[in-house]
């Protein structure tokens, strides 16, 4: 997928848990990590919204386009 | 990933469910009653009276009375009117081979609604596109469809063995191999379904990776 998701490197820069944002946001420790591992295959707006609501930080900055290699 | 909804099962899906199930124990039930008519037609003797027999047989020229006819095997045949023969033979083996044919329907009914029920629990969990019911599903379908030829066939056969004892003078016994087109066409009908279930559980897939 060429979308990589940097929500790990958010969380540490903002010192909060996985566990406590998913709380936050409203959103399962189940599907958060799912996000986290670049396991989603979409992304709500709202939840993309709450997240950088959260963490106070653009889309831009949890999300990174890679092109990707030919296989 | 989305936490699966759980579908309070409606009441068609309850009728529905019920109806599998009544069908499930009803099978077992006809198994069970066809494996002992076997094991009796062996055991016992073997006259065996039938009101019909699954053959056509047609008269050039019609009587007043029904004409009496002789088998290959000196078993005498009285023909009742023109359609309905009453056939008593001892040696006659064909019924075993006969009753061979529903236990192979049954046992196919059997399969199919095992399948059939393992599909509703996974409606009835609120995952109907569960990735293995579209694999289930295709299943019964090629089963469906396949019973229309075969079904017809091995009726066939065991047609042919009363041919071979039967013998009326002035009248022309023939069977044929009947294929059976609704039963295709519903078998064909539950390949779509399959294929329908097989987009569906895709679709899924994308919605549980949906955060």
């Amino acid at each position: 997928m060429p979308i990589i998701v940097k929500l790990d490197f958010m969380l540490v820069k903002r010192k909060i848990s996985l566990t406590e944002l998913s709380e936050k946001v409203g959103v399962t420790l189940a599907n958060l990590s799912v996000l986290k591992k670049n396991h989603a295959r979409a992304v709500r707006f709202s939840t993309l919204d709450a997240i950088c609501r959260t963490l106070d930080c653009q889309p831009g900055e949890i999300l990174e386009w890679v092109e990707e290699e030919p296989s | 990933m989305n936490e699966s909804n759980s579908i309070k099962a409606s009441r068609p899906l309850k009728a529905v469910w019920i109806s599998v199930q009544i069908f499930w124990y009803l099978s077992w039930v006809a198994a069970g009653l066809l494996v002992l008519v076997v094991a009796a037609a062996t055991v016992v003797d073997k006259n065996i009276k039938y009101a019909h027999l699954p053959v056509e047989v047609s008269f050039e020229e019609k009587g007043e009375d029904a004409p009496f006819m002789r088998a290959q095997r000196d078993a005498e045949i009285p023909v009742v009117g023109f359609s309905d023969i009453t056939m008593i033979t001892e040696d006659f083996d064909g019924i075993n081979r006969g009753l061979a044919i529903p236990l192979f329907l049954i046992a196919g009914q059997l399969w199919i609604i095992f399948h059939l029920r393992k599909f509703l629990r996974t409606v009835k969990n609120g995952k109907p596109f569960d990735p293995d019911n579209s694999r289930r599903v295709k299943l019964i379908g090629w089963a469906v469809t396949a019973a229309g030829p075969v079904v017809g066939f091995l009726n066939y056969i065991y047609a042919l063995d009363y041919i071979k004892y039967i013998d009326i003078e002035g009248a022309t016994i023939e069977t044929d191999w009947e294929i059976y087109p609704y039963v295709i066409v519903l078998g064909l009908l539950i390949l779509v379904i399959g294929q329908v279930l097989d987009v569906g559980s895709k679709m899924q897939r994308e919605q549980d990776f949906t955060v």
